[in-house]
């Protein structure tokens, strides 16, 4: 192999023992560091065996794709990275986010398509490695496509590259990687290059000429040493020299994991999480059967309730950040607002599914948003409230619940009132519009809603009418008696 | 209640206490009023005998919730705009003196359960 393509396996086994070692960086870049290093590796083994590779011939253009296949890992891996980032800082992470490259813009479709479409170089080489240690050995019968079938291949080829320029559907990979496929390989084929339509073409004859392969089964296996080792490891020779010459060529390769590094670590944290679960049951923790492997970037604080009880039951826990979904926002939450509607939910008392993360209002910031999403964008000061789960760091709300906050109002406010502020308007201006010369009784007026809905009663009676107010009972202003919930009810006063 | 109301009664009762007050409600409303019960934080209502609603003189009763009155985003926009708007113009003064750190999440159902708090009670994450 080309000393280029040992730099390539070494920066791929680098980035998998740092993975290993939870490096945030290579977690955070893994696709492309690996992707660099696999097509170095790939390409030095096509120059050992086919002689030509892009990196090695002249041919400008290939060095170009290569490149660009690398590249377009990198600039793939920049719309992923905030992901990774996100935990430790918001600001750095969304940079691009912040500067108005929305999601939804064309740069990213153009994004998404190159990185998946320059995957294609890669595939070459490894389809050129394979062709030269594998298929060559297969019989081909020759088959001569018609320029006809050509034209039609590189047309819906380039059909199939465009579509998701258009629109990013969940297609989007098989639809440009078939669509590179159908149209570089005529390409390939008219110009004389190398190429799987041209093995068809000449058949049996693309076979290297080389003596038949008479090799034993451990042989042929252990022939894929001449692939690394190059000439320093003769299959032919008898067997004793051959296990020499396989200790010697052994020592020569660098050491590497005995597991492939993916599987340690998955085994790893397999261990930890049993290890925690067994020094507290309660807490909730990575397990490889049930979940994707979690980066500790992704987690955050919740309130959480795993058995109905007091409110001794409310843990503070880490649980795996929400993700927006289509038509969501996740929403990094500033305030949370407690209602007694929480008390019922977590003594059992309204019957809901466990474990659960209480809370039904928050007001935050936006940062970030799902497919689909128009109410709100990036950056929102946002309160909203009927969506579970807001005593939590973030929260994936529908972007349709969201209320975007005046200018002058604090995200504490908007979370102190969207429930309670929201049921005393509409009780009292929808349930029964009060107007001038209308009296009511608020019971319980010390409470939450009553606070709020006596001067909202007041507030229409002087909208309405500023000479005559509607008497109100005097007895139901706001006064420090004990709000709701009790033996003895919040009211304010007996009727008479 | 009716002497307060020169003996006209209460045009509307808000009621989120429930069972103990449910009752004593119904003999303060003015004929056609309404009693609005959006809650029953002493417990649940007995079994409820429409008749009364005649005898009582012709009274509405409503059970309302606040997820009916922002079923659709124009609905929860509008209310939420003009609410906000008195909040920030100062006709609408909200309490929040009390904040608990998320953490002290348990802390903070004790305080309100144990009626320690008055106004809003906030956690801050």
């Amino acid at each position: 192999m080309r000393p280029h393509g040992w730099v390539g396996l070494g920066i791929v086994a680098g980035a998998e023992a740092l993975l290993l070692a939870r490096e945030p960086t290579v977690a955070g870049w893994f696709t492309p560091i690996v992707w660099t290093g696999y097509v170095l590796f790939v390409d030095g083994l096509a120059a050992r065996l086919t002689g030509r590779s892009y990196l090695t011939t002249d041919r400008v253009e290939g060095v170009l794709v290569a490149l660009a296949s690398i590249g377009g890992w990198w600039l793939f891996e920049l719309y992923n990275a905030p992901r990774f980032w996100r935990g430790a800082d918001d600001a750095a992470g969304l940079w691009w986010r912040y500067h108005g490259l929305e999601p939804n813009l064309f740069v990213r479709r153009v994004g998404y398509d190159w990185a998946f479409a320059t995957i294609f170089p890669g595939l070459f080489l490894t389809a050129a490695v394979l062709r030269a240690a594998v298929f060559a050995r297969a019989r081909v019968t020759p088959w001569r496509p018609s320029p006809r079938v050509l034209a039609l291949a590189v047309t819906a080829g380039a059909v199939s590259v465009a579509v998701p320029l258009l629109f990013v559907s969940t297609w989007l990979v098989p639809l440009v990687w078939i669509g590179w496929t159908l149209l570089l390989e005529p390409l390939n084929y008219r110009r004389g290059r190398p190429s799987w339509l041209a093995d068809l073409t000449r058949g049996d004859a693309s076979r290297p000429a080389r003596a038949p392969d008479q090799r034993s089964g451990l042989r042929r296996a252990l022939g894929v040493l001449e692939l690394l080792g190059g000439d320093a490891v003769d299959v032919h020779r008898p067997v004793p020299r051959l296990r020499q010459d396989l200790r010697d060529a052994r020592a020569r390769l660098p050491r590497l994991p005995a597991v492939h590094a993916r599987v340690l670590r998955d085994v790893s944290l397999a261990a930890r999480a049993a290890r925690r679960r067994r020094a507290d049951p309660g807490r909730p923790c990575y397990n490889p059967a049930r979940s994707e492997p979690k980066f500790t970037e992704d987690l955050m604080k919740a309130i959480r309730v795993n058995t109905p009880g007091g409110p001794e039951v409310l843990r503070y826990e880490d649980v795996p950040e929400p993700q927006p979904k289509a038509g969501e926002a996740t929403v990094k939450i500033d305030a949370a607002g407690i209602n007694y509607i929480d008390v019922y939910q977590r003594s059992g008392q309204y019957k809901l599914a466990l474990p659960l993360t209480l809370g039904l209002e928050a007001g935050g910031t936006v940062t970030a948003i799902g497919p689909n999403v128009t109410e709100v964008k990036v950056g929102d000061k946002v309160a909203y409230t009927g969506v579970a789960g807001a005593y939590a760091q973030y929260a994936a709300v529908p972007s349709a619940r969201l209320v975007g906050l005046p200018a002058g109002l604090t995200t504490r406010q908007g979370a102190a009132a969207m429930l309670q502020g929201l049921t005393a308007h509409y009780l009292a201006c929808s349930t029964y519009p009060l107007k001038s010369g209308d009296t009511c009784l608020v019971h319980a007026a010390a409470g939450g809603v009553g606070l709020l809905l006596c001067q909202i009663a007041k507030m229409r009676a002087r909208a309405s009418s500023a000479r005559s107010p509607p008497r109100r009972r005097p007895s139901s202003r706001a006064r420090p008696a004990p709000p709701r919930s009790s033996s003895t009810p919040g009211r304010t006063s007996k009727p008479r | 209640m009716k002497r307060l109301t020169d003996g006209k009664g209460l045009q509307v009762v808000y009621d989120s206490v429930g069972q103990t007050t449910f009752d004593k409600g119904f003999n303060c409303l003015a004929p056609r009023g309404m009693m609005a019960l959006y809650g029953q934080s002493s417990g649940p209502i007995g079994p409820f005998d429409p008749q009364t609603l005649n005898a009582k003189g012709s009274l509405f009763l409503t059970r309302p919730s606040l997820n009916h009155h922002i079923i659709t985003r124009a609905e929860l926009l509008q209310r939420s705009e003009e609410l906000l708007g008195w909040i920030r113009d100062g006709k609408l003064k909200l309490r929040t003196e009390f904040e608990f750190p998320l953490k002290d999440a348990s802390e903070a159902h004790r305080a309100l359960e144990g009626r320690k708090t008055t106004g809003k009670v906030l956690l801050i994450p």
